[in-house]
């Protein structure tokens, strides 16, 4: 961790600066917004990253016990919420740009990403809910199973089905006939700065949680 | 009474009227360079508040400790 924070300290400046600067192609509505890509995109990426790695901690929690693997579970989860407020309201600024409202309910993707926000926002609520440490652990890692599986359901399975102004959903071209060849030149150094960042947060998350939970 | 299950009830909402004010009119402006500014800074400023809040909880459990 003490390596990996300054990799991606200065990793993201470099992704920001060639997110900024690189030439990109003229796309109608979007125009120079597309670059949004490299930002708004690696937000759902990281989050999706977190709560996945949540999930595995979680089970590992539930195989052996130990609470120090719900603490992960617990940081890492929350980390994945931080990065899905950010994807959310970063979506509603570019969608009132380019699709005209800040918010639609025609928009699959978009409310289904933020019924996923509540599913962890619960996560949270149950935690806070139980006193006991080892009860509450357990309730929380059987409770994030549940909602990690749903995940995949409501963010890629169902906005698929139906019509939606996400690229990749009915009637919209899917992210691999759309992109550019040179957005994908940041957007996936991106994606990786970003869950690197993530995870230097969960650490600091983590840190915090193990302190206090040695103090009480 | 007007069936809106099957068609819509209008082109367009009747609430929605295209507002034109000075911060629509800037972040339209520049080929819409002003929206990834504002994306940049909508993630600067809930990660900084993240940080802030591990900062003030921190701050709490040193003061808890020195008592």
């Amino acid at each position: 961790m003490r390596v990996l924070k300054h990799i991606v300290a200065v990793w993201m400046t470099l992704v920001i600066i060639a997110g900024f600067l690189i030439p990109i192609p003229d796309i109608p509505i979007l125009e120079q917004s597309a670059r949004n890509l490299f930002l708004h995109v690696p937000m759902w990426m990281a989050m999706y990253a977190m709560f996945l790695a949540g999930l595995v901690y979680s089970i590992r929690f539930l195989n052996d016990g130990k609470l120090d693997h719900d603490t992960k579970a617990a940081s890492l989860t929350q980390v994945g919420i931080v990065f899905g407020i950010c994807g959310l309201l970063t979506g509603a600024l570019w969608a009132r740009f380019t699709w005209g409202t800040w918010w639609t309910f025609a928009e699959p993707k978009m409310n289904l990403s933020a019924l996923t926000l509540l599913l962890f926002v619960s996560y949270f609520i149950l935690r806070s809910a139980v006193d006991d440490p080892r009860k509450r652990a357990k309730l929380a890692a059987v409770y994030n199973v549940f909602a990690v599986t749903t995940v995949p359901f409501l963010l890629y399975v169902i906005p698929r089905q139906l019509p939606s102004l996400h690229p990749g959903a009915d009637g919209n071209p899917a992210f691999s006939e759309v992109t550019a060849p040179e957005l994908r030149l940041i957007f996936y150094p991106a994606v990786i700065g970003f869950i690197g960042l993530a995870v230097v947060l969960t650490n600091l998350s983590y840190r915090y949680r193990t302190l206090k939970n040695q103090q009480s | 009474m007007t069936d809106t299950l099957t068609t819509a009830y209008a082109e367009k909402w009747d609430g929605a009227t295209e507002s034109t004010n000075w911060f629509i009119q800037f972040m339209n402006s520049n080929d819409l360079s002003f929206v990834v500014l504002g994306v940049s800074l909508i993630i600067w400023f809930v990660l900084l508040g993240y940080l802030y809040s591990i900062d003030s909880k921190l701050n709490r459990l040193e003061t808890i400790d020195k008592k």
